[in-house]
């Protein structure tokens, strides 16, 4: 069994979640044990893999309640939708109906709600949105119903929305927000304390700062945690070139020896043979001629020969989505093999080839990119601005923040900027 | 209210609109008849498109303008049926008012393309009779014949330097400071009668605490970002390891796009003093980075065959 599910919580005390948010929410359960209570739903919001689904089903775990469980992309007709509203409206099951029951004794759970728009299609009618007739459910609702949302801000800004919004109880997983602030600091005790106790139960002996490193490289995703470290115990610590490439190696020996190839072969058919029985992508294999090809090259006529056949060959990868035509990637493959036939002036040294820096960052750039594009939004909303334009005056907001600390202040409140969108804001200020 | 002096400063009725004075007589003769058509605001950033729309809201709704409003914008949004969903959405509640008609205003419509635009029409046709639609775009050209034919077209002009300096005067006496001619000069100067961008500055020369037309060119330069400038010199001068660190960082660390960091680029390259045949040898490269970004598949191994491209040109050109 994978850790992730091994290691799934049970309790409440298993969770890695701060205890103001355990509050909330036991509070809110309370009040629906009494009766019903004004908000009748709960929105938990924050990026991936930071317990927001984990946390509903414990929470009903203790409770002996059920969960029944929505995906969003479930709610694209009317027919589930009509099952959500009479499963929100019972008491008890579908086996049970007629049964003397009072009380609320489900949760009914709506996860990735921020889809709902997107997933509806025709098939719903046309005449009521999943939005709003997700509002309407929430109104009449006699149990208890947890959307849960990883675009919270997108989510705010379609229309009917706000019906949600106003009915529910706004509950934001903070982990990436406020460094400093005491919620942040129990999640990541929490965490550390969860990650020890698990390398203690496999009989793992990991290096603390190495922790560290994987926790900041997954940016807290608890998941992709403990994925990374699972990854360590599989493939042993020794032998790696370096321990960032955890959770990439299981391919690297074999690349590793074809780039190897590749780079000092005189013989391009012996490349093309050490491609015949590959385990990696063509994909992967030209992301590691990039990362290593400078090294290889010193002439600068020759990087740009060679960089030339390795943009062409990715022209080519492009095209095979785009035309569907499977057979670009044979040439795209046969050409990045023969980058080295362009180096005129070989580099006679033993060169380290290193592990592509795209792939080891791909979760930072896209979380950095989700989080830039978010950014931009709402300043975007706030300024009456588009994005496009809003990127264009980025420097002025940089300004103003990094020397206005009363603007500084404001947009941080207005836009609920989290710690790391001001960092983002002020750090091209300087 | 939000402290950027634009959205602390929009106008809040018709009457205050610098500039534009046709658009904003036939503008309240619509709202004098409580009638409008669907419209379109033609013109440059900046000229008051998106302030006549608000100011039009506040008149013809009052204080619930808000709900009678949808503002959209073509660029922001992810694909003609999210905005055909919200316009459906939106236009699907009655009218809170007893105009009966509710205002779309879709900001950037010329950046939609014709197919789009003509989803987007039968949308129109669709709920005609309870929206009305104010497109806005930079060219109405880039708007298609039927969504034309429908439409009362506005032109919106830069605004001229006396126009300018009197809405920038009045800033600056209601945020208690004072601004010298050359100041005003250097300003109306840059912006090039762009309201937007004239307003922009002067916030940020006001933050800075020295209210000069010298700091006001300084701030100009500084909105040229320094990380391109140093992509730039670092591959031009063969630095190549160096140059690719600040690519690297600015896609991992700061979540550029592959498109940013061309256009960006390139944006920069035009204004730099580079020698003519340098320049030009790096705007082809820069086009053909652009064109193999847009057609291939890994953004990085472009931009990096990009910068090897711009290492040679500074070997060979030099």
């Amino acid at each position: 069994m994978v850790w992730v599910e091994k290691y799934r919580p049970k309790k409440i005390a298993d969770l890695i979640v701060s205890d103001s948010i355990l509050d909330q929410i036991s509070k809110w359960i309370d009040l629906w044990k009494e009766g019903t209570p004004v908000k009748k739903a709960m929105i938990l919001y924050g990026p991936p893999g930071v317990g927001k689904t984990t946390t509903v089903h414990v929470i009903a775990n203790e409770l002996g309640w059920p969960v029944v469980e929505m995906n969003a992309s479930d709610l694209r007709n009317r027919d589930s939708m009509k099952r959500i509203a009479l499963m929100a409206s019972i008491y008890g099951d579908l086996t049970t109906i007629g049964e003397n029951r009072s009380g609320p004794n489900k949760i009914v759970l709506i996860d990735e709600a921020d889809n709902i728009f997107e997933g509806r299609s025709r098939q719903s009618g046309g005449d009521t949105g999943g939005i709003s007739e997700l509002a309407k459910i929430i109104k009449s609702t006699r149990n208890p119903i947890v959307l849960t949302m990883n675009e919270y801000y997108e989510f705010r800004r379609k229309s009917s929305a706000s019906e949600i919004i106003n009915e529910a109880l706004n509950i934001e997983f903070l982990q990436y927000k406020r460094r400093n602030d005491t919620d942040y600091k129990q999640f990541r005790m929490k965490l550390l304390a969860r990650i020890n106790q698990i390398l203690r139960e496999e009989g793992i002996k990991i290096g603390q700062s190495q922790i560290m490193d994987i926790v900041e490289r997954n940016e807290n995703d608890i998941r992709g945690i403990l994925n990374d470290i699972e990854s360590i115990r599989d493939y042993g610590q020794g032998g790696a070139s370096s321990q960032a490439d955890v959770g990439y190696r299981d391919s690297a020996q074999n690349i590793y020896k074809a780039i190897s190839t590749t780079f000092k072969s005189q013989d391009y058919n012996k490349v093309l043979r050490t491609l015949y029985d590959k385990d990696f992508t063509t994909e992967d294999y030209m992301m590691w001629i990039d990362q290593n090809l400078p090294d290889e090259a010193q002439e600068p006529k020759d990087l740009m020969d060679a960089y030339e056949v390795l943009s062409r060959a990715d022209r080519l990868v492009g095209r095979v989505f785009k035309k569907q035509h499977y057979a670009f990637k044979m040439y795209a493959e046969e050409m990045s093999a023969g980058v080295s036939v362009m180096i005129k002036e070989k580099n006679e040294h033993y060169v380290k080839y290193k592990f592509p820096e795209i792939i080891k960052s791909m979760s930072r750039m896209r979380e950095a990119r989700r989080s830039r594009e978010q950014l931009l939004m709402k300043l975007s909303v706030a300024a009456h601005t588009s994005k496009r334009k809003t990127r264009d005056y980025f420097w002025f907001y940089s300004y103003l923040a990094t020397r206005d600390k009363k603007f500084l202040e404001g947009i941080e409140k207005m836009l609920q900027l989290s710690d790391k969108e001001v960092a983002r804001l002020k750090k091209s200020g300087k | 209210m939000l402290d950027i002096w634009i959205e602390k400063y929009r106008p809040k009725n018709l009457s205050e609109i610098h500039g534009q004075k046709e658009n904003i007589q036939k503008l309240k003769s619509f709202v004098n008849a409580k009638e409008l058509p669907h419209l379109i605001f033609a013109g440059p950033a900046g000229t008051g498109k998106t302030s006549a729309a608000l100011a039009l809201s506040i008149e013809l709704f009052g204080e619930n303008y808000k709900e009678n409003l949808l503002e959209l914008n073509a660029s922001n949004e992810r694909g003609i049926d999210v905005i055909r969903e919200n316009v459906k959405d939106f236009a699907r509640i009655k009218p809170s008012n007893e105009l009966g008609f509710k205002i779309i205003f879709l900001d950037e419509a010329d950046q939609l393309t014709s197919e789009a635009q003509a989803a987007l029409r039968r949308t129109m046709e669709l709920y005609s009779s309870t929206t009305r639609f104010i497109f806005s775009c930079n060219y109405s050209s880039q708007i298609i014949p039927p969504i034309q034919s429908r439409t009362v077209v506005m032109r919106f002009r830069p605004l001229i330097p006396d126009q300018m300096k009197s809405r920038l005067n009045d800033i600056a006496r209601k945020e208690d400071f004072t601004i010298d001619e050359d100041s005003l000069t250097a300003i109306t100067e840059i912006s090039e009668g762009d309201m937007r961008k004239a307003l922009n500055i002067l916030q940020a020369i006001y933050s800075s605490g020295e209210v000069s037309a010298r700091r006001i060119y300084e701030i100009a330069g500084y909105a040229q970002p320094s990380d391109f400038k140093k992509l730039l010199s670092t591959s031009i001068s063969g630095l190549f390891d160096e140059a690719r660190a600040v690519l690297d960082r600015m896609l991992i660390e700061d979540g550029l796009s592959g498109m940013d960091i061309v256009k960006g680029l390139h944006s920069y390259v035009r204004k730099e003093p580079i020698a003519p045949r340098q320049k030009i040898e790096i705007i082809m490269a820069l086009a053909e980075a652009e064109f193999r970004i847009v057609e291939g598949s890994s953004d990085n191994i472009q931009l990096d065959a990009l910068l090897a491209k711009i290492a040679y040109i500074g070997n060979e050109y030099s």
